[in-house]
């Protein structure tokens, strides 16, 4: 059997899967997407580019700003956060690594709602945070901590800095730990190692983290919509508003659309700015 | 390590960790109020819990998908990994690893369109429950299998055909037992992964069925009260058990 035979037999199963249950769907997204749009729209109708006029409208155009800011902003402070982790990590040694990899790995095993409660617990307006606050009186009303923007990056930033400090810690792993001493030994001081040597040699880690946590931040559900509530609307809200609270099917596809087409924009742009 | 960098690491890992750690602490609180010191610790919202049969379906349903979705993730899984990773094919490898970075309603609402148009007896049924859940869990399976195929040395598999063993022979007696760690990591991520995702049940959950991270959900929207807590406190407890004997017996290899 020729490898090229062997191989469309192995991937035939999957690739049925992911034709049925991936491609079909986005390709049937693209199609609702250029139907005519409005409340409970039928499924036909004539083909236009109608639905993706609505998204001129300021109120989506506030929308995809804000899920921007939100999405570049958790990728920033998983950066800065992420970097003194990825260094501890490599350089620790045998058990202690074992745990503070599995420190790193274990908040991706408790559901995203899960880690959402808790900071509605924390931030909430009953939350610890206002609790201890006024039982002390440092203030006399609670503060408005949770349903903002700043509450949900920091929500995010705490999702998803593990897998920022993991692609970090891939790179730092196959560098080599003399270069850091060589510059030590030649007189540089910590921070213009990890500024000269180090931050350079591990720009495809964080490169490819940052790409990474900017797209998983694009397209998270439950942390915008448990954290930020109604008040603060991202796209992923609005497309499930607009899909199951409305029936505009249409709408609802062409914001799937951009936001795709924004993801993938950026993410080949970076991609471009590794080489 | 300087001590600036141990103390600021140390911050860093207490704020990964406080969400799991606060909601934990919630669900053995007395009221329904977060106290800081607490009076008394009680077990009355794990009680509580095996009470609401919504949430505890739900759990069962979770178990039942994920269990499912891993199996079939596996089985179609290890054979492409071997495929995309020894032919080098990177083309399909991004298209099959995407569901990883592709927003999860974006993908859901697709299956939902596709669903209602091609089958729409099986809305509100479990099977476009299982369906996403193997969407989101092939991805893991094939990227964990990767690796270890990776660091394999494929030079072994060429030695077994040398000595005349069968493709099939080889795979199953060389290539198999070398790459059992991935696999089982796979399983794991799989099952783990299948279990706490949220924004792929959301569309699909239904009156009749929903999983539990969409039972949580509805639950936190309507009630106040530790019962979600305790719930999830039972998942993390389980998972973490789960984690540190498949690390501990060295079955399980960490990223």
């Amino acid at each position: 059997m020729t490898t090229r035979a062997r191989d469309a037999l192995l991937l035939a199963p999957s690739g049925l899967i992911y034709l049925v249950l991936l491609v079909v769907p986005l390709l049937l997204l693209a199609r609702t997407s250029l139907l005519p749009a409005g409340p409970n729209a039928p499924l036909e109708g004539p083909l236009s580019v109608g639905s993706y006029t609505a998204l001129a409208d300021s109120y989506y155009a506030t929308i995809l700003l804000r899920t921007l800011r939100i999405a570049a902003l958790t990728t920033f402070f998983t950066l800065v956060l992420g970097y003194p982790l990825a260094i501890a990590v490599s350089r620790s040694r045998g058990g202690w690594r074992t745990v503070q990899l599995l420190l790193l790995v274990s908040p991706l095993f408790v559901s995203v709602v899960v880690r959402s409660y808790g900071w509605i617990l924390l931030l909430g307006n009953r939350g610890l945070v206002n609790t201890l606050l006024v039982s002390t009186g440092i203030i006399d009303a609670p503060l408005q901590l949770i349903h903002r923007e700043g509450s949900v990056v920091v929500a995010l930033v705490e999702a998803l800095l593990p897998f920022m400090t993991l692609s970090i810690v891939a790179v730092l792993d196959r560098l080599a730990a003399d270069l850091e001493e060589a510059a030590r030994g030649l007189g540089a001081s910590p921070f213009q190692t990890f500024l000269h040597v180090t931050l350079p040699l591990s720009f495809p880690g964080a490169l490819s983290g940052a790409v990474l946590v900017f797209m998983v931040s694009l397209g998270s559900y439950a942390t915008p919509a448990l954290v930020g509530g109604a008040r603060i609307r991202v796209m992923v809200t609005e497309i499930y508003t607009q899909a199951t609270g409305v029936f505009n099917w249409p709408l609802a596809a062409s914001l799937s659309l951009t936001l795709l087409a924004v993801a993938l924009v950026l993410a080949t742009l970076s991609r471009r700015l590794a080489k | 390590m300087s001590r600036t960098l141990r103390a600021s690491v140390g911050m860093i890992y207490g704020f990964l960790l406080f969400a799991p750690l606060i909601v934990i602490y919630y669900s053995f609180s007395p009221t329904v109020l977060l106290e800081v010191p607490p009076t008394t610790l009680t077990l009355r919202w794990y009680g509580n819990l095996f009470e609401q049969s919504r949430l505890m379906n739900s759990i069962g349903a979770s178990i039942v998908i994920a269990a499912l979705a891993t199996g079939v993730a596996i089985t179609v899984g290890v054979p492409a990994a071997y495929a995309l990773t020894r032919s080098r094919r990177t083309v399909l490898s991004s298209l099959f690893l995407s569901p990883l970075i592709l927003p999860g309603i974006v993908l859901a609402l697709g299956l939902l369109m596709a669903m209602s148009i091609a089958a729409p007896s099986l809305v509100g049924s479990m099977w476009p429950l299982i369906g996403a859940h193997v969407l989101v869990t092939l991805p893991w399976v094939i990227r964990t299998v990767s690796a270890n195929l990776e660091i394999a040395d494929p030079h072994l598999e060429d030695a077994a055909r040398g000595l005349g063993a069968s493709p099939m022979e080889t795979f199953f007696l060389v290539t198999l037992p070398a790459i059992r760690p991935g696999i089982v990591t796979g399983a794991i991520f799989a099952f783990i992964v299948s279990f706490g995702n949220f924004a792929l049940s959301l569309f699909f959950a239904s009156g009749r069925i929903t999983t539990l991270p969409v039972a949580i959900f509805e639950y936190i929207d309507q009630f106040q009260d530790p019962t979600v807590a305790a719930a999830s406190s039972l998942v993390i407890f389980a998972t973490t058990l789960l984690v540190v004997l498949a690390t501990r017996a060295k079955k399980m290899e960490l990223p």
